[in-house]
């Protein structure tokens, strides 16, 4: 505004990057500019990391065949949550943008881009690269193993491939730099210190209680107890908590889908929607749950359906009513900017209507995702395959296994939160401009 | 009516025996507008000021075709008033920026480009010469948010501007303003109307300052039902300044209005 007299308030805007002789420390700076928006990504990455070494653990055929448990726990269905957390962590960090360029970051990228092509290819077409090197039949990777089992040329190929993992950790670490964002994380801590203090009060107090009141086990487990008795059972728990996931997810997916596009139809068309709403109101007020024994009967309690229906049927109402609410809910003067540039009404709804009715169609989705996880879960209760975590709740309760059972509801409540952070994450990349993630 | 000696071509918004009555929730008839008659000639600058409640607002848009007249017409450079919003002759401010909150600073005065299907390259080339224009080039990839008032609102012109329409209506847009900002936002209109050659503004205030410093007939309307109740010509030299205030001329007009605004008989004794 040069030449003018005008001086208006400068805007609350993050500073510019640093000048082009940036030392280190003037790029930790930097870098904390960006810190609200990536602190999410950042724990979405650790969390799916974490996730991936785990069931790297797990999945070793030659440990699990040494452990206790015998071939029993061995479940291939972790290499795909392995792939999954890998690629979950590779998006997140790359979508946190760091300012920093480095070739060394450029390296790591390239290496863990190669570890999750190797993993994509043996979890998703069955070619193992080392076992294929070292002529392993690739059925070894996928089976279980008996003591009949050729064990040579598969720990072999298992030695040769470990060190995959390895560079993909580091090259994590790498990417993510947790020394540059020391502050960022000091900061957040300092702002939660409140609740993680009130945490862990309960647990002492928790502890305490029990051993003052002498209250039995089977009425409340110490925390002390539940950890040891985790360490103990958390491979099944985690194998069969993804099999509860799946089913969570899919009904998610469907019943938040349907939900959606049912919304956008209704939205479209006001009679039907004044129609629809109130029934779908009603609907939703309905304990859906409770029909989850008929969707056994009508699937068969076995087939993944009866849960995923029950899922997608609890999440479909809210992301709906959400989602017509937001279409329908428009700035009265926005609509009326449209209309003096005479636009039709799909311009008015692709530019207008669904980004404004984003915020509404989000927290509806980040409701269905802890939905997804009850309803998932409590339909096991009323039957159905014995690998999921609900059965196992019921069953560890059953047997008197309450450490056991606690632990279950453990993985169930990660498991769950894994699944709302993910949402949130996306809702942070795509709503971006939301006055929720402005910074102060 | 004064008649104006502006008005000698053909008009380029002609409004005839305009009448407006709303039906409330109760089911009452409240008379909005009332035989409205005016006539604007190409490049004027119009400002309706009126107390609030005199339909000044409602006049403005059923020029804009965002509700219709209930009697009367309305025709703009012969056509109907539908028919030129759908020629996208308007360009519409409102009282508040009505920035899109998702959009960056040149994404929204990019948004009437994208819906009239103009090519990437001249979209942008448009809205930074629009931004360039109302003096917020280094704001472009801002969001509405992290602007002031002020600026919000020049953006909100830009847009308005970016498909360069023949007549630029304007519903308060400083309203919101504080008065030295205002005075600032009107000095720049001025710059940016001298710079849309030709272009016909109608902007509505209830600041008789406002009105009279910025245009070149002052429509002044009387409430229930709104009438017109005095056009005053202002005859201000142009291109007018901040020294423009101070000339006695500009006192003179300004309680002309003032009157007119009170329903008195206006300015007794002037010379016309």
């Amino acid at each position: 505004m040069t030449g003018q007299p005008i001086s208006f308030t400068a805007p609350t805007a993050p500073t510019p990057p640093a000048a082009p002789t940036v030392t280190l420390a003037r790029a930790v700076d930097a870098v904390v500019q960006y810190d609200g928006r990536t602190l999410a990504f950042d724990l979405i990455a650790l969390a799916a990391l974490f996730f991936a070494v785990v069931c790297w653990h797990l999945t070793n055929p030659l440990l699990t065949f040494e452990t206790q448990f015998g071939s029993a726990f061995r479940n291939v269905t972790l290499q795909p949550v392995m792939a999954i957390g890998l690629l979950v962590c590779a998006g997140a960090l790359i979508a946190a943008r760091r300012p920093i360029r480095h070739p060394v970051i450029g390296a790591a990228a390239i290496a863990l881009g190669l570890v999750c092509v190797y993993m994509v290819l043996a979890i998703v077409l069955g070619v193992n690269l080392s076992g294929l090197a070292l002529g392993v039949e690739p059925a070894l990777f996928r089976e279980r193993l008996t003591d009949a089992t050729p064990r040579d040329g598969l720990g072999a190929a298992l030695t040769l491939s470990a060190p995959l993992v390895w560079i993909a950790v580091a090259a994590i670490i790498i990417l993510w730099q947790p020394w540059t964002r020391l502050s960022v994380y000091t900061r957040a801590a300092r702002r939660q210190w409140a609740a993680l203090l009130i945490g862990v009060l309960v647990l002492l107090l928790w502890e305490g209680a029990i051993a003052l009141f002498q209250i039995q086990e089977f009425l409340l487990p110490r925390p002390s107890v539940i950890a040891a008795a985790f360490g103990e059972v958390y491979p099944r728990l985690v194998s069969a908590g993804w099999n509860t996931f799946q089913n969570a997810f899919w009904g998610f997916v469907v019943g938040c889908g349907a939900g959606i596009v049912t919304g956008m139809v209704a939205a479209r068309f006001v009679g039907f929607s004044r129609a629809l709403l109130p029934i779908a109101i009603g609907i939703n007020a309905i304990p859906i749950i409770a029909i989850a024994p008929l969707m056994n009967n009508w699937f068969g309690a076995l087939n993944p359906a009866s849960k995923i229906g029950i899922v997608a049927l609890l999440t479909f109402f809210p992301a709906m009513i959400s989602t017509v609410r937001g279409l329908t809910s428009v700035d009265a003067l926005s609509l009326e900017l449209m209309h003096t540039y005479a636009a039709r009404p799909l311009a008015i709804f692709r530019k207008l209507r669904l980004p404004s009715a984003l915020p509404f169609i989000f927290s509806a989705l980040k409701v269905c995702t802890t939905l997804s996880m009850i309803g998932a879960i409590v339909s096991e209760y009323f039957g159905g395959s014995t690998a999921g975590l609900g059965f196992r709740i019921r069953d560890d309760a059953g047997l008197f296994r309450y450490p056991e059972a606690w632990s279950a509801i453990f993985i169930a409540a990660l498991y769950g939160i894994l699944f709302y952070l993910v949402v949130s994450a996306v809702e942070r990349t795509l709503m971006a401009w939301h006055v929720s993630f402005r910074e102060p | 009516m004064t008649p104006s000696s502006i008005v000698t071509a053909a008009p380029i918004i002609a409004i005839k025996n305009l009448s407006k009555t709303f039906r409330t929730a109760d089911g009452a008839d409240v008379h909005a507008l009332d035989s409205i008659n005016l006539d604007i000639a190409d490049g004027e600058f119009i400002a309706l000021i009126g107390p609030s409640g005199c339909g000044k607002s409602t006049l403005l848009r059923m020029v804009a075709d965002l509700i219709p007249p209930s009697t009367g017409t309305i025709t703009v450079s012969g056509k109907t008033a539908e028919k030129a919003r759908k020629d996208r002759d308007y360009g519409f401010v409102f009282q508040s920026a009505t920035l899109y909150e998702w959009r960056t600073v040149i994404k929204n005065v990019e948004l009437p480009l994208e819906i009239m299907g103009y090519s990437k390259d001249e979209r942008r080339a448009r809205a930074r010469a629009m931004l360039s224009l109302v003096e917020l080039s280094e704001f472009e990839d801002k969001y509405p948010w992290q602007l002031s008032g002020g600026m919000q609102q020049r953006v909100s012109i830009a847009r308005a501007l970016a498909f360069e329409p023949r007549i630029l209506l304007m519903d308060e847009p400083f309203g919101a303003l504080d008065e030295m900002t205002r005075e600032r936002m009107n000095n720049e209109l001025l710059r940016i109307w001298g710079a849309m050659q030709g272009m016909t503004v109608i902007f509505v205030t209830h600041s008789i300052a406002e009105a009279v410093y910025l245009s070149s007939r002052v429509v002044v309307m009387s409430p229930r039902p709104g009438r017109i109740a005095e056009i005053i010509d202002i005859d201000l030299p142009r291109p007018r300044g901040t020294e423009t205030r101070d000339l006695e001329r500009f006192f003179h007009l300004t309680s002309r209005v003032r009157h007119a605004l009170r329903g008195g008989v206006s300015g007794g004794g002037m010379n016309e």
